[in-house]
């Protein structure tokens, strides 16, 4: 455990009317729900930067728990068997959130990479470590593009984030797909020119252009 | 015609999509795609020339249908290409060994993507060590699960002790520990 780590361990536990146990259970839940948006969503989120380094931290520590458990659980068997099955369950559940999260998002860091990185506020979305990714990674494709036939065509057609001519080269999320969402206040939307009221846990398909702000704030929660 | 290779191209990446390995990169067929762009600018050159004389409205149609051409086919390139990487970027993230005779099937531009996709995607996973990202993005189930060996895949060590895997044994394991197993088809999962 570095310096780093210790201060976020102190700065999490200094946060008032919790107490550390609740305070990891409600990081499993953001976590959670930080999943299921991002997979639900055509565009791509903030990362959960604070969030995912809580938690790894404390994956860490399970593992070493772990580890350290088992080198004695194979010289006695000891009770401890069943609370580590226990642990690794959970651990394996953390591990694949996490997991299918990060590559949620680099699917659409793929797909998006032009656009995003056309708008400084989609790039603030990105952690560092994706940031680095996407820029290596058109690095690589242009590259690729350009051994292969790119600098061959004439100069007026090498370029790949053209948008003119009818047809965009920039893939963009399509806002207008719809999500299934749930209300948790009241609120009014507005499609097409059209109000539609929200009531208190009611569950409607709406384009996500419409609720997008509210997801943000979270008056409604996608499924 | 002009554009009826690109048509080619185009048909060969839809028959791309459905098979489960790559087949071999069109050299001949792109090589021949950017020549057909190449004596279209050609054309275009000419036309454009030739314009500026008079308000000449065939000779405008005919350089309006060069470059309609010429960007249809180098999306054509582009979409085939695309395809290609992107297919290679799953087999980085399977983490298999990759056959030689898919390896054959490459380009030398391609294997070079290749490699170098693969140290940026190990790059990436640095910093997540503890989360495999590799990984399945099967929602795990049971922590211990039952595997039978279908390959000698020699011993393995795991917290829980040493396993001798040899073909057609069984054995009652952690999923995480032999998950890569069963992935390059050692074991499988009963």
């Amino acid at each position: 455990m570095n310096f780093d780590d210790i201060l976020k361990e102190f700065e999490a536990s200094k946060r008032p009317g919790y107490n550390e146990d609740e305070l990891r259970a409600e990081d499993v839940r953001r976590l959670l729900d930080a999943w299921v948006k991002e997979r639900t969503v055509p565009e791509l989120l903030p990362y959960e930067q604070e969030l995912i380094d809580r938690i790894l931290i404390r994956i860490r520590k399970q593992i070493e728990l772990i580890e350290l458990n088992s080198i004695e659980l194979q010289t006695h068997e000891r009770e401890i068997k069943l609370r580590l099955v226990v642990i690794e369950s959970e651990l394996d559940r953390v591990q694949f959130i996490i997991r299918s999260y990060t590559r949620t998002r680099l699917q659409k860091i793929d797909k998006y990479s032009l656009y995003i990185r056309s708008s400084d506020k989609e790039t603030a979305k990105l952690s560092n470590n994706e940031f680095a990714y996407m820029e290596r990674h058109l690095e690589l494709l242009l590259e690729l593009y350009n051994s292969q036939f790119m600098k061959n065509l004439p100069e007026s057609l090498q370029a790949i984030d053209e948008t003119g001519g009818g047809v965009s080269m920039i893939d963009e999320p399509d806002l207008d797909r719809p999500v299934f969402v749930r209300a948790t206040a009241e609120n009014v939307v507005e499609v097409d020119d059209e109000e539609i009221e929200l009531t208190k846990d009611g569950i409607y398909v709406v384009r996500y252009r419409a609720v997008k702000d509210l997801v943000e704030t979270g008056d409604v929660r996608v499924l | 015609m002009y554009g009826d290779l690109a048509h080619k191209l185009a048909l060969e990446a839809k028959r791309t999509q459905s098979l489960d390995k790559l087949p071999l990169y069109q050299d001949t067929l792109v090589r021949a795609i950017v020549r057909e762009i190449r004596d279209l600018q050609k054309e275009a050159d000419v036309l454009t020339e030739h314009a500026s004389q008079d308000d000449d409205r065939v000779n405008q149609a005919q350089l309006f249908v060069c470059h309609l051409c010429m960007r249809r086919n180098k999306r054509c390139l582009l979409a085939y290409q695309r395809l290609r990487a992107e297919r290679l970027d799953e087999l980085v993230w399977a983490n298999n060994e990759i056959s030689k005779e898919q390896m054959d099937n490459l380009s030398p531009q391609e294997q070079e993507y290749l490699k170098k996709y693969n140290d940026l995607v190990s790059e990436f996973k640095g910093p997540l060590e503890k989360i495999d990202l590799g990984g399945t993005l099967e929602p795990p189930e049971d922590v211990f699960i039952d595997v039978r060996v279908l390959k000698d895949a020699g011993e393995i060590q795991t917290e829980y002790g040493v396993f001798n895997l040899t073909k057609d044994s069984q054995f009652f394991v952690r999923q995480a520990d032999v998950e890569r197993l069963i992935q390059q088809g050692y074991l499988k999962k009963l």
